[in-house]
């Protein structure tokens, strides 16, 4: 071997401790960047594998195509599958109240078209023929026409026509097309379903969807395409359509940074802007680490580099030694830290899958997506960085005399004008706070570093944490918030029928909370003189005013929870018959935007009758006395129904009374049933999607033949939440990844720096210095690191807060408010100085204690 | 009157095969005042014996006692205090904190009893030194021969009651070693301060009280010096 070379394996050895700072800097920067990585594309990895099986796996989508495309696209090799749907046809959806979207668009699904695109069905099953059909949710909630389970349709079915060209879902809507029916069929609605994705919001027709037997014969076809590579689905349908329309499944291609729907705008700038911001400040961090690594050591090198041009080393065999040494560097410590990258990101995907599955996809599992081209990256960006760092001393030496190199010592480069300290420091704070300001000024160079990336990770702990906070302001602002998770509503099912589900669905996993609930129909006749002033206008000149409420019964511990929660007391009996709470509010101004109330009654309680509204007529014969105590509470949500638009909100007025379960029954004594608004069940769940399977499953064993809708509110709500929560997992593993490399970075300074001080400490100590003045010493040093980067970092962070926040304002959530930061901010303060501190203190525990004349030996010999 | 007693000092370098014995089982009686010179062959323990009573370089066997008091017998902050107080060393190496300047490496154990300057003995020895030039300067701006006389400055500012200094003169020409000697000797009259001084200069040996030779960590000779 070179005999420079062994000179630089033997000087490694040598000084170990030099060597070893150095690759744990090479390391630790190559793990954090390897992991950062892992962790962001397992994270786009899972919830695109989320996103594909709740809306298929599909990429892109060709509508309305022949046989001959379709076999032209199975040819392709760059397509990976192909799924086809037929097109049946368009029918006039009859009392449909949208304008825009007159019509029925019935496709037929085989096996296949099932099982890869996912349906999530509110109630009722799927079709087993082609003369049963599923219909859309939103047929109802945005048609206006409400179609329930074992309906009979007949319908017109054919194609629209603009002129001599049939238009496909893609066209929307135009008053000049016409509908050309060809064919009369008949289907029975056996479920209900939410819309599916792949029905854009402009497209003319509501998806229903039939199954395909041998009776269907369609000559046109839906072709749902996966490609083996994402990324190039757009340039592939845009290329091979042939003049079809076709759409892309944006749901899924988000997750790729593919997507171009407008809606997804936001969520690209923010995948590419935080993936970038991050990832920056990973490598920025990281090539500083290991700069630093090699830098701290700077004057040692040097003294070596001068010690060989001293015998007469070229500058050539010099640059060669020192490269060859960030070679056997890199070799050692760019694998130990792609594993330990590795490995800490593993164990990170352990600890957090269980929450993952729980609240995003169920059944997806999160696992660790290692990225060959970001690991040959990875290495390739260190190795770079270590041959800068490593030559920089280098080249400092080629420009210094070879003398000067040898002696080489952090002392020759002390300016004696930036040691005089102020006397007050010493009469205050006596002579370690004189010591420490010296040390501060003369290591000033050294630690840049610790006080940058102090700085650095409180600047990116704080303004992370205001994002996280902005964000959850944005969320509790937009999010529909309901009072449970998983709701079951029916309208027919007797109550009997009712509690004996609710008993079946007693041992349902991850449900932590249910009840049941009624929300009966009944007119409430009250005295004129009750009404306020305010109310005065719906009075007219009537002396009784029959008003229509609604009654929520609620099951025993519910409605105990809801008064308590209120902080009402419960019932008194009084002995004048039946009393019940309720909310009694008019609309004060119907103009204005915000919705503000006044009392509709003059007085705190009122005495009224009230009479059941049975077949959509109030039944007087059944009229009953009761007292009502007016509250304010918030009125439970009810379980879901197709008639979702909520009826209170067409009145002037909210009426509406909240009575146990047992009333319900005591009321309806007399035998009759009054129209129920909606009767269900509601669940609290820390699992939804799980739960609603195991109910899903409890109400087929069970054999429910009524109508009912089961939806689970916590996944429609969850597209928000789960943004969050990525949000937030990803902040916070942002966050303790800046930690640790401003650990690691203070760490290797510090005790790098307190290793070449040994020397000098035990100096000190031999002229008298005690450990208490010694700590002491260490303490203001630590002060004043400590102060400097908090003085940098603290009005930058707010700074940094404050853009965040002007940020979302102007990007639309103009309704947060500015938080300065305090929290985090004081969690700052605390976290840097023990984080010196400590590092200081480790540094030294083995000096206090050591024989003096051991330390001071190397200048004894 | 016996001021120091050392008893059956040892210092044992390394262990198994390698150790080194720098000290082996050395006992010495000195009186307060009294001036010692100690000499030996380089290697011989001499440096170790000072560093010993110095209290930086706990024995691996044996004890010190100064006034009474065993010097390894006292808690760390107390040794601390002892240094400080009741010690002036001059080491064999430059033993100088870089950030300091000339005035402040000097009045170094007074600072860290936080007591106040004794100004006038400060400009009396910076005069002895020959340092009122360099009063501001720090140590890298020093000659060897400077330093050595601001460690010497150190040594005496605090008046400590026993002085060592291991080979003062070593790197310094006839002149400057005259000089330093002589200040020495002047500060251990003037303020009846033990002195021990480690010394290879027959004519620096001779001008002590006592000369004890040192061979092989043990103590050879011990003779009074016989003057005219
Ligand atoms: N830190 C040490 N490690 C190992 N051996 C040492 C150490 N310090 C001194 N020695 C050994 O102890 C012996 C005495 O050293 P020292 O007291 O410095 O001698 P002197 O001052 O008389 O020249 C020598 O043999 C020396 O090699
Ligand atoms: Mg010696």
């Amino acid at each position: 071997m070179n005999i420079f070379y062994k000179i630089a394996l033997r000087g490694m050895q040598n000084s170990r401790a030099r060597t070893m700072v150095t690759i744990i800097g090479v390391a630790l920067s190559t793990a954090l960047i390897t992991a950062v990585i892992t962790f962001g594309v397992s994270l786009l990895n899972y919830a695109a594998e989320g996103a594909a099986q709740k809306y298929g796996a599909w990429q892109g989508l060709f509508w309305d195509v022949d046989e001959d495309f379709i076999q032209r696209q199975n040819n392709n090799a760059a397509v990976a599958q192909t799924i086809q749907t037929e097109t049946v046809g368009y029918a006039m959806l009859r009392g449909g109240v949208n304008a825009d979207k007159p019509y029925l668009y019935i496709t037929s699904f085989d096996e296949e078209a099932f099982a890869a695109l996912p349906i999530s069905l509110l109630s009722g099953r799927m079709p087993e023929n082609s003369n049963e059909i599923l219909i859309a949710s939103h047929v109802a909630a945005n048609g206006g026409v409400e179609l329930s389970v074992g309906d009979q349709l007949t319908l017109g079915i054919g194609q629209r026509m603009a002129g001599e060209q049939v238009l496909s879902q893609q066209d929307a809507y135009a008053a000049d097309e016409l509908l050309q029916v060809e064919q009369e069929q008949t289907y029975t609605v056996v479920g209900i379903y939410l819309r599916p994705s792949f029905e854009a919001y402009t497209a003319p027709g509501y998806t229903a969807i039939t199954k395909t037997d041998a009776a269907t014969t369609a000559d046109r076809f839906n072709l749902f395409v996966t490609l083996h590579q994402p990324w190039q689905i757009r340039s592939y349908m845009a290329d091979t359509a042939d003049g079809y329309d076709y759409s892309f499944n944006n749901k899924v291609l988000r997750f790729w940074g593919l997507s171009e729907d407008s809606a997804d705008t936001i969520f690209n700038t923010l995948l590419y802007a935080i993936g970038g911001v991050v990832l920056a400040i990973v490598v920025v961090g990281s090539v500083f680490l290991i700069y630093n690594g090699f830098s701290i050591s700077l004057n040692e090198r040097i003294q070596q580099i001068g010690m060989l041009a001293s015998v007469g080393a070229t500058a050539g065999q010099l640059r060669s030694v020192v490269l060859f040494e960030g070679l056997c560097i890199g070799l050692v410590g760019i694998p130990i830290g792609i594993l330990l990258g590795l490995c800490g990101m593993q164990i990170v995907i352990w600890a957090v899958a269980q929450r993952f599955n729980a609240i995003l996809y169920d059944g997806v599992p999160l696992v660790m997506q290692i990225s060959i081209w970001s690991i040959v990256g990875t290495v390739l960006l260190s190795l770079l960085t270590i041959f800068i760092s490593a030559y920089i001393p280098a080249a400092k030496a080629s420009n210094m005399p070879v003398m000067a190199c040898i002696r080489q010592s952090n002392e020759a480069m002390l300016d004696p004008k930036r040691m005089n300290t102020p006397k007050w420091l010493y009469r205050f704070f006596g002579l370690e706070g004189m010591l420490a300001l010296k040390n501060f000024r003369r290591n000033r160079k050294q630690y840049g570093s610790v006080v940058l990336s102090l700085v650095l990770s409180v600047v990116l702990f704080v303004s992370a944490s205001a994002f996280v906070l902005d964000l959850r302001q944005t969320m509790e602002q937009t999010a529909v918030a309901t009072t449970y998770d998983i709701g079951l509503g029916t309208q027919d099912m007797s109550d009997a029928a009712l509690l004996n589900l609710y008993d079946s669905l007693q041992q349902i996993n991850g449900v932590y909370e249910s009840a049941y609930q009624a929300v009966v129909e009944y007119r409430c006749d009250i005295p004129a003189d009750g009404f306020s002033e305010q109310a005065a206008a719906m009075v007219a000149d009537r002396d009784v005013v029959g008003l229509p409420m609604e009654i929520h019964f609620l099951d025993d511990a519910a409605y105990q929870r809801l008064l308590a929660y209120a902080g009402v007391e419960p019932t008194v009996e009084d002995g004048q018959g039946m009393h019940l709470f309720a909310v009694a509010k008019l609309r004060a101004d119907s103009d204005a935007d915000t919705d503000s109330y006044v009392d509709l009654f003059s007085s705190g309680s009122i005495y009224a009758d009230i009479i059941p509204v049975i077949h959509g007529v109030a039944d007087e014969e059944q009229e009953q006395a009761v007292s009502i105590t007016l509250v304010e509470l918030p009125l439970p949500d009810i379980p879901p129904t197709q008639k979702q638009t909520s009826y209170s909100e067409q009145r002037e007025y909210v009426f509406e009374a909240v009575a146990p379960w047992s009333l319900k029954a005591q009321l309806e004594q007399a035998g009759y049933t009054a129209d129920c608004r909606v009767n269900g069940i509601t669940f609290c769940s820390v699992q939804p999607s799980q739960s609603v399977t195991e109910i899903r499953q409890v109400i087929t064993d069970v054999g429910v033949t009524d109508q009912y809708f089961l939806l689970n509110f916590a996944e429609i709500l969850e597209e928000n939440k789960s943004y969050i929560f990525i949000a937030n997992v990803f902040a916070y593993t942002f966050i303790v990844i800046i930690s640790l490399i401003a650990i690691a970075n203070v760490f290797n300074t510090i005790s790098t720096n307190m290793r070449l001080r040994r020397h000098e400490f035990a100096m000190l100590r031999s002229v008298g210095m005690s450990d208490r003045m010694f700590h002491r010493m260490l303490c203001f040093e630590c002060l004043f690191y400590g102060m400097k980067a908090l003085v940098w970092g603290l009005p930058l962070s707010v700074l940094a807060a404050w853009l965040i926040y002007s940020g979302l304002f102007f990007g639309g959530a103009d309704t947060i408010q500015f938080i300065i930061p305090w929290g985090s901010m004081g969690i700052s303060v605390c976290s840097v100085l023990i984080v010196i501190g400590v590092t200081m203190m480790y540094s030294v525990r083995k000096m206090k204690t050591e024989n003096i004349i051991d330390a001071l030996g190397d200048a004894l010999l | 009157m016996e001021f120091l007693r050392i008893e059956n000092l040892c210092k044992f370098y390394g262990k198994g095969e390698n150790q080194v014995t720098a000290l082996d089982h050395v006992s010495l009686t000195v009186t307060k005042g009294e001036f010692i010179a100690i000499v030996g062959a380089s290697g011989s323990g001499k440096s170790t014996l000072l560093h010993a009573i110095a209290g930086v370089d706990v024995p691996s066997s044996g004890n010190i006692y100064l006034n009474g008091q065993d010097v390894y017998g006292q808690s760390r902050e107390h040794l601390a205090i002892f240094r400080r107080r009741q010690i002036g060393m001059v080491y064999q190496f430059h033993n100088l904190i870089p950030t300091l300047n000339v005035v402040e490496n000097i009045t170094l154990p007074v600072l860290m009893d936080r007591r106040k300057v004794n100004q006038q003995r400060l400009n009396e020895l910076l005069a002895l030194l020959g340092l009122e030039e360099r009063k501001y300067h720090l140590p890298n701006q020093l000659s060897g021969g400077q330093q050595q006389r601001v460690a010497i400055g150190r040594a005496l500012m605090n008046v400590p009651a026993v002085m060592l200094a291991d080979e003062p003169t070593g790197s310094l020409d006839s002149k400057n070693s005259y000089e330093i000697m002589k200040l020495l000797k002047e500060s251990h009259k003037k303020y009846q301060q033990t002195l021990l001084l480690v010394t290879h200069d027959e004519s620096i040996a001779l001008q002590a009280d006592r000369i004890i030779t040192i061979a092989d960590g043990k103590v050879v000779r011990d003779g009074r010096v016989k003057r005219p």
